[in-house]
């Protein structure tokens, strides 16, 4: 254990090439305080910094305490740090009148279910880009929910080509045909298509830059127990397959052997996580791993943000990490102490309710 | 360790108006294949007082008390009885509808538990393998309890189905019918079937959901009491609440883009004396969409449908649980209790740390009693544990605790 290369998130803030910073994993490991953190630190080094919430359940204004919406807002305390929460779905857009054969293939776009989630997405990303941020992190949903949006631009690239050819295919012999047989001569806009090609190079562009690992990658966030580690080992995987770059992996909610913590409850949870602890590092030997301490207290608000982000970049000393065994020592005596004059007070609160 | 539970009931009806909402809210019972006897069932309101103060002597006497639980209620008459738990990620789910599920059984229910995390935590949970997307007896409760893990891969593929055909699409299917079949042969060489293969999220919950109650309308699985749900993170929940009007729109556009070609081709379908259009594809949506609405229908039931949320006592888990509460409200979906998991237990021995995290505990149950979303809920409180609660022994353990 003590052999191990310590990891931290340093590799992130120093790739300047990086453009988007996904931070995803397991419901409840504390994806918005760490995709916050990063963001915090990134905007130390980076000229400006998006952060966005993908969740529904959206938590970043409860992160920073304040509330954000869907257009970027000024975090307060930076100058150069923007946050926004937006919902990936989009109001039943009414078609209008327009009709006749030519809103077929617009029509026949709109009813593929999904496709207004990633037209939403493909819409934001074009915001996005044009406001030219230097970094952009996403706060994502749990783990089935960012595969999903990580594929809505393959999945725009490709309805995109399959409708433009459908058009190009049939769209003469439908209007020769509407005409033949005399039906409306009112052709209205494509209302979907003409958005669809506005969107088409911001499409591909976003799409080529996510399978970058200059431009793209995903830092994946645990806590050491089973479940989350299997949800890592299963997002991981997906990564690979959609060609996205992760090497970061963030452990949170560590317990660390440390002078304040004298429990058996807590004993018993170290041990347990620490089964999990070599699994990771065995699993992963390869990526940086950062190790986050479970904290007494929450941590929300910028001050609490910031005063935790010291552990992103160095790892946490903890009580095995000192080697002065006097030190330690006397550290534990004063514990004892205290849990000795604890317990004499308890006793002594007994006695008088008797 | 005694863990306090805060939660009472009333046996009696005092209050006139509760009679009258009670009435009101009553809804029709749906046919079900075999009627089971029907058991009388007692209106019971729920008032969560405050946890007692920290003193010992009162620790004490909370521990030894028999005090009413809402579990008696939950327990009550043999008509069937939904459970959906649902909360923020990583809140202990799982673990809650597990040991419900456990406990259920060993009052004399014939439990289902069902799980829609493609993670497959209820296999942890009970340690038994539940894959394979078929009914699992589990092993040790005194009564029958069976598991069910849906893959969502399977149910994935049968929503692609539904408008899909071998070859080619819904839309394929429908030209093809309408005398255009060299011009569909032509689409189908564009499979734009792969556009469907990202269903939106809160799709693979419904349709897991739907399947199950097709299960429990046959003959064979009517011995179901208590049907127990665990469910997705709380994005989740709220796009599966929203998934019906979604499909509507979305099958909406795909019948009527085959009414417009219906009706622009009529004319040749005249000259060449086309057969009728088939409906194949057509009525597949059809009924899929109906499932979804029947699916929405379960959520609203106030008879026999339960929402139960589970949080932890930290500031933003308490902020979500607040926003979940308030769009179930919004659709309309009954929720009675919330279940504040992980909470440190009393110890006279406390160690810096726990103490601290004690102190930031109490903050958040603090903004729980206060939240005007959550304050009206039967608050249940369970500890954190210093082992891991996996295996039909450790759930019933937790399930004492929990549901009293």
């Amino acid at each position: 254990m003590g052999d191990q290369v310590e990891g931290t998130v340093q590799n992130v803030l120093e790739q300047e090439t990086l453009k988007w910073v996904f931070v995803g994993g397991k419901g409840g490991v504390g994806k918005t305080t760490c995709s916050s953190i990063l963001s915090i630190l990134l905007a130390t080094v980076r000229s400006s910094v998006l952060i966005i919430s993908t969740d529904p359940a959206h938590n970043l204004s409860d992160a920073f305490q304040q509330r954000f919406t869907k257009t970027p807002t000024l975090v307060n305390g930076f100058s150069n740090l923007y946050a926004m929460e937006v919902d990936p779905t989009v109001e039943h857009e009414d078609m209008g009148g327009a009709d006749g054969m030519d809103t077929l293939f617009s029509e026949l776009a709109g009813a593929i279910p999904g496709i207004d989630e990633a037209m939403s997405f493909a819409e934001m990303l074009k915001l996005v880009q044009t406001m030219d941020y230097s970094v952009i992190v996403f706060d994502t949903a749990p783990t089935g929910h960012t595969l999903r949006l990580l594929q809505f631009p393959s999945v725009l690239e490709k309805g995109l080509a399959k409708v433009m050819s459908l058009k190009n295919k049939f769209g003469g012999l439908f209007n020769q045909m509407t005409r033949m047989f005399g039906m409306g001569d009112d052709f209205g806009d494509d209302q979907i298509l003409g958005r669809l090609e506005g969107m088409k190079d911001v499409i591909e562009q976003v799409n080529k830059q996510f399978k970058d690992p200059d431009m793209t990658t995903f830092v994946c966030v645990c806590i050491p127990e089973f479940l989350s580690l299997y949800e890592t080992e299963r997002l991981v995987q997906e990564l690979t397959k959609f060609e996205i770059d992760t090497h970061n992996i963030i452990i949170n909610q560590v317990i660390f052997d440390d002078e304040d913590v004298e429990s058996k409850l807590l004993k018993a949870r170290m041990k347990m996580q620490q089964k999990y602890l070599d699994q990771f590092y065995m699993l992963y030997d390869d990526f940086n791993i950062t190790k986050l301490p479970l904290l007494p207290e929450e941590v929300t608000g910028i001050e609490a943000l910031k005063a935790f982000s010291r552990h992103f970049t160095s790892p946490y000393q903890g009580l095995c990490g000192k080697g002065d065994p006097v030190e330690r020592l006397e550290r534990k005596v004063s514990a004892l102490q205290r849990q000795l004059h604890e317990a004499e007070e308890e006793l002594e609160r007994l006695k008088r309710g008797n | 360790m005694a863990c306090r539970s805060v939660l009472s009931s009333s046996p009696h009806i005092t209050n006139s108006m509760a009679i009258k909402e009670g009435v009101l809210s009553f809804a029709p019972n749906p046919p079900l294949l075999l009627r089971l006897p029907k058991a009388v069932t007692f209106l019971s309101f729920s008032a969560s007082t405050k946890p007692p103060t920290k003193s010992f002597q009162v620790r004490s006497v909370a521990g030894t008390t028999e005090a009413a639980s809402g579990f008696d209620e939950m327990i009550s008459g043999t008509k069937r009885k939904y459970y959906m738990l649902g909360g923020k990620g990583g809140v202990g789910k799982t673990s809650c509808a597990a040991s419900l599920a456990v406990k259920f059984a060993n009052n004399g229910h014939p439990t289902l538990v069902v799980s829609t995390d493609p993670a497959h935590s209820l296999s942890d949970s009970f340690a038994q393998d539940l894959t394979g997307g078929a009914l699992v007896p589990v092993e040790g409760p005194d009564y029958p309890l069976f598991a069910l893990e849906i893959n969502p891969e399977k149910f994935r593929e049968e929503f692609q189905n539904a408008a899909q055909k071998k070859g080619g699409t819904g839309v394929k299917d429908f030209m093809d019918g309408m005398g255009l079949g060299m011009i569909a042969d032509q689409l189908g060489e564009l499979k734009l079937g792969e556009l469907l293969d990202s269903p939106p999220p809160g799709l693979d919950e419904a349709i897991a959901i739907s399947k199950v109650i097709q299960f429990l309308e046959s003959q064979e699985y009517s011995m179901f009491t208590r049907i127990v749900f665990d469910t997705a993170p709380t994005g989740h929940t709220l796009r599966l609440l929203s998934l019906p009007d979604f499909l509507d729109a979305s099958i909406g556009k795909i019948l009527k883009l085959r009414q417009k070609i219906a009706s622009a081709t009529s004319a040749i379908k005249s000259v060449f004396g086309q057969e009728e259009t088939r409906q194949n594809a057509a009525d597949k949506l059809e009924k899929l969409r109906e499932r979804m609405i029947k699916v929405r229908e379960l959520f609203r039931d106030t008879d026999s449908t339960e929402f139960v949320i589970v949080t932890i006592p930290t500031v933003m888990a308490v902020s979500e649980s607040s926003r979940l509460s308030a769009s179930l409200k919004k659709e309309n979906v009954p929720v009675k209790r919330l279940i504040v998991n992980q909470i440190l237990p009393p110890s006279t021995s406390d160690c810096k740390f726990c103490a601290m995290k004690r102190k930031d505990q109490m903050r958040a149950l603090d903004i729980v009693q206060n939240d005007p979303e959550l304050s009206s809920l039967s608050m249940i409180q369970a500890p954190l544990v210093d082992v891991e609660i996996r295996g039909v022994p450790a759930l019933k353990f937790l399930g004492d605790i929990i549901w009293k």
